[in-house]
């Protein structure tokens, strides 16, 4: 079965996450995908090398592609890319703001070779506005939209922490860009007609702070507006980064300690759990599998308020509760009880040990892939499914250079002209000598 | 300028986070969005109300729909719902496994109504497989799919601690069901046909650990593979979470080098984050702090030798005390000067009003009907020749009931008996 992007062609500059992963969901889904490289390789070969350019970060954010070099400093190069393109689809970039003007591939260069080109650029903090210029990654997507400091998490020297292992904005931004090439494509085959979309990190991390990041003057009267100005007492007076987490942190810790008693993790007898629960009923499932009594909890009932005086010894002194019925018995054993009682619970899983998880293999998310320098390989597939044109992870990431000569051939460049190219430095990586 | 959905219509019975976003996404790309709630309503509704069923979780995840009660308990409200289908594009749900079948909206039932019908459904652990019919959220999930343990988070007491505030497994899973929905509408563009997309919360917990859930036997049997064993021999000897996480953290990590300069650091009056991953990014970082004796990036730093960590600790030093020295401001400065990524730690409370996120109206303003302006976080992208971003606000319970079955042909005398009996809307004094 094809996918359902089946016959669309896709060129990609990118580095690192954001773009990259983009690049690998529009091959799950079908599309043929080719990415071009500097002689020194996407930043990414470099992050835990395996061997010499190769490694477990580039192979995952790669794989379905194949690869080429081209020098886009070298005008000779520049010309390949715009011969290239009028032959594809959809250019993908994640390069800094200026990069792609100045190496003549910005939107308004190759649109002049390929009029219905969907060109998608990612960058940091977006194409417009103050920070437009500015260098970006991640960790400072976090950092600058809130993310970090909403987590309140403060390391032993009392500076902030990176909010989680992974890299969200990276993640968000990447998905983005695929919901928004694959929304493009759909208007170009009603219309005729391409187009450029813009993305970035900070964006990214916004989405992610949704509900916390709005402003509703209704609800903010009570909640939002007392921590604000709690936020200008302590930064009008100099004070740390810890401090000023204190302040932000007290009324929403208020607020939210009933919610997070039944989402938030506890200890068993040999290990921890997980619970997930998002509504009465199952923190009903929850009580029940735990041996509450009615009235042992009163925080679901219409008259609890969460700001009252008193509250917030209820909720420590059902939290103790409960923290003591978890460390009684096993885990094994009170999933089986919550599960029983229908409750959202988990174990907590190693990330290393997912792989041979049944559920995890039932659903057929991790594919078996073969890399031509390295080997047999397992690693997340697509997410998703789709019962007419499933995704389908396409093959192994390229090693550098790996596809140069057979793509040019593919689109038309003769042997000799490959040849010229690359003794001129223009395609592939510089030779040894 | 329309956006590049207009004229696709979506029905989505949701709730909480991974359903609606999804809504979202696709009303941000100019699709039209019909919530169809319970007479309970969504139970976001009832997380931090300021008004009766109205939250600003609600509010937030349903910007841009319009809203329909339905009981779907009853067989009147399944008939409605079956007699609307075939005049929508897409139908999306995350509920229960097992949920839809029950009420007659799983795909089976509703493509007889509508064939080309692309339908997405969310749950927590897919269609299939052992857990297919557990619960599931957000946290459990984080859990399940080693977010959390990979994330080293602890509590004082021991306890695991949630990855992060927000619910990245819920976010992801409903992006990757609007990439499936736009996938599948290009799909059927081209062919007629429609199709079913499924996702789960587990996989989209994995798809946030892409780098490090893989198994590439080259790197992991350096890496890897003695993690595993350590941690199974550790289970086997019956070791607490916290043993675990502890033997986790103290292993050697060839990445701690690296770290320093992706990493935060308090300053004089604030804190600072360092976000280079290049070399490039941190030579501009050593310029900005003139830091000149680090070899980190040398050719002959091997950073799994012995003397890796005693290395990154001296540097991390230097580092820690340059940036202790000196303001916010002026780091900021000198870092930006330098071309280097770096930014301040800011609030999320701030951010409305952030300089750079009002350049690109990422929180655009938009009226509710009961509860005046508001401002959300609007749509991601930008694109240059189809709108995105939607004017609506969430709608409040039983909004636009009526007026969506008139449009569907309902007459209006078949919509009050309708009420009367229960089948539609919120019953009078329920």
């Amino acid at each position: 079965m094809p996918g359902a992007l089946d016959g669309i062609k896709v060129l990609e500059v990118t580095q690192i996450i954001a773009g990259p992963m983009c690049g690998v969901m529009l091959s799950d889904l079908g599309a043929d995908v080719i990415k071009i490289e500097s002689a020194a390789g996407d930043g990414m070969r470099l992050l835990g090398q395996i061997s010499p350019g190769e490694s477990k970060g580039f192979h995952v954010f790669n794989r379905g592609k194949r690869g080429m070099v081209l020098n886009l400093q070298d005008p000779d190069g520049q010309a390949i890319v715009q011969r290239l393109i009028s032959e594809m689809d959809v250019f993908l970039i994640n390069a800094r703001p200026g990069v792609p003007e100045r190496l003549g591939i910005d939107y308004e260069s190759l649109r002049a070779h390929k009029s219905d080109l969907i060109y998608l650029e990612n960058t940091a903090y977006g194409p417009t506005g103050p920070s437009a210029h500015r260098a970006g990654a991640d960790i400072i997507a976090q950092a600058y939209s809130g993310l970090m400091a909403g987590d309140e998490k403060v390391d032993e020297h009392g500076g902030p922490d990176l909010i989680t292992a992974t890299t969200p904005a990276d993640f968000v931004a990447a998905f983005t860009s695929t919901i928004a090439v694959c929304a493009a494509l759909f208007h170009r085959e009603r219309t005729g007609e391409g187009q450029k979309i813009d993305t970035s990190l900070l964006a990214g991390a916004m989405v992610l702070q949704n509900a916390f990041a709005s402003r509703m003057p209704v609800s903010d009267a009570v909640l939002l507006d007392p921590i604000l100005s709690g936020l200008a007492a302590v930064r009008e007076r100099g004070g740390s980064y810890a401090e000023l987490l204190g302040a932000r942190g007290g009324l929403r810790a208020l607020v939210g300690g009933a919610f997070f008693l039944y989402y938030g993790g506890y200890q068993t007898s040999d290990g921890a759990l997980m619970l997930g629960c998002v509504t009465p009923p199952n923190r009903q499932q929850v009580r029940n599998a735990l041996g509450l009594e009615p009235g042992d909890d009163p925080t679901d009932d219409g008259d609890f308020n969460p700001l009252a005086d008193g509250s917030e010894e209820i909720v420590a002194r059902i939290r103790a509760t409960i923290s003591e019925r978890f460390a009684s018995d096993t885990t094994e054993n009170w999933i089986a009880k919550l599960d029983a009682a229908g409750a959202p619970a988990s174990q907590v899983n190693i990330p290393e040990e997912m792989i041979d998880d049944p559920q995890v293999q039932a659903l057929g998310i991790m594919v078996d892939l073969e890399h031509r320098l390295t080997g047999p390989e397992t690693m997340v597939g697509p997410p998703f499914n789709m019962s007419l044109t499933p995704p389908v992870a396409e093959g192994a990431s390229p090693p550098l250079d790996g596809d140069t000569d057979d793509v040019l051939i593919e689109y038309g460049y003769t042997e000799e002209e490959v040849a010229a190219l690359r003794s001129s430095g223009a395609v592939g990586l510089p030779s040894e000598d | 300028m329309p956006g590049p959905l207009d004229g696709i219509k979506v029905l989505e019975l949701t709730q909480i986070i991974a359903g609606p976003y999804c809504g979202i996404a696709l009303a941000d790309l100019g699709a039209e969005v019909v919530k169809l709630e319970s007479p309970q309503g969504d139970a976001s509704r009832k997380i931090g109300q300021f008004a009766p069923g109205e939250s600003k979780a609600y509010h937030g995840l349903n910007r841009g729909k319009r809203g329909l009660v339905i009981d779907l308990g009853k067989p009147q409200g399944r008939a409605v719902a079956h007699r609307l289908i075939p005049q929508f594009d897409v139908f999306v749900t995350n509920v229960r496994p097992g949920v839809a079948e029950r009420i007659g909206m799983d795909y089976d039932t509703l493509r007889q109504f509508r064939p080309d019908l692309i339908y997405f459904d969310v749950t927590g652990f897919g269609q299939r497989g052992p857990s297919a019919h557990r619960a599931g959220s957000d946290a459990m999930v984080q859990a399940y799919s080693g977010l959390v343990a990979g994330d080293l988070k602890i509590a004082p007491n021991g306890a695991p601690e949630q990855i992060t505030a927000t619910a990245p497994s819920d976010y992801i899973a409903a992006l990757g069901g609007a990439m499936g929905v736009c996938a599948a509408l290009y799909h059927r563009e081209k062919t007629g046909e429609g199709q079913r997309i499924s996702t789960s919360l587990l996989g989209a917990g994995l798809a946030l650990q892409t780098p490090w859930a893989g198994d590439v036997p080259v790197s992991d049997s350096i890496l890897i593979e003695p993690l595993r064993q350590m941690m199974s021999e550790m289970r086997e000897a019956g070791a607490s979470y916290a043993e675990m996480i502890e033997a986790r953290r103290s292993r050697p990590n060839q990445g701690k080098a690296f770290r320093l300069y992706y990493s935060g650091y308090p300053v004089q009056d604030g804190a600072i984050i360092l976000g280079a991953l290049t070399p490039q990014n941190r030579d501009q970082i050593r310029e900005a702090l003139e830091i000149t004796d680090d070899p980190i990036d040398s050719p002959d730093f091997n950073a799994i030798g012995p003397n890796a960590d005693r290395v990154a600790d001296r540097v991390e030093e230097q580092i820690r005390s340059k940036l202790a020295g000196g303001t916010l401001a002026e780091w900021m400065a000198r870092l930006d000067a330098a071309g280097a990524p770096a930014s301040p730690v800011n609030w999320l409370e701030d951010m409305a009003d952030d300089p750079q996120v009002a350049a690109l109206n990422l929180m655009p303003s938009i009226e509710h009907p009961l509860t005046g302006s508001e401002r959300h976080v609007g749509p991601l992208i930008e694109m240059s020749k189809t709108e995105t971003g939607t004017t609506r606000s969430a709608p409040p319970l039983d909004a636009d009931t009526d007026d969506i079955l008139q449009e569907h042909g309902f007459p209006e005398e078949q919509i009050a008996q309708l009420r009367a009996s229960g089948a539609i809307g919120v019953s009078a004094g329920g």
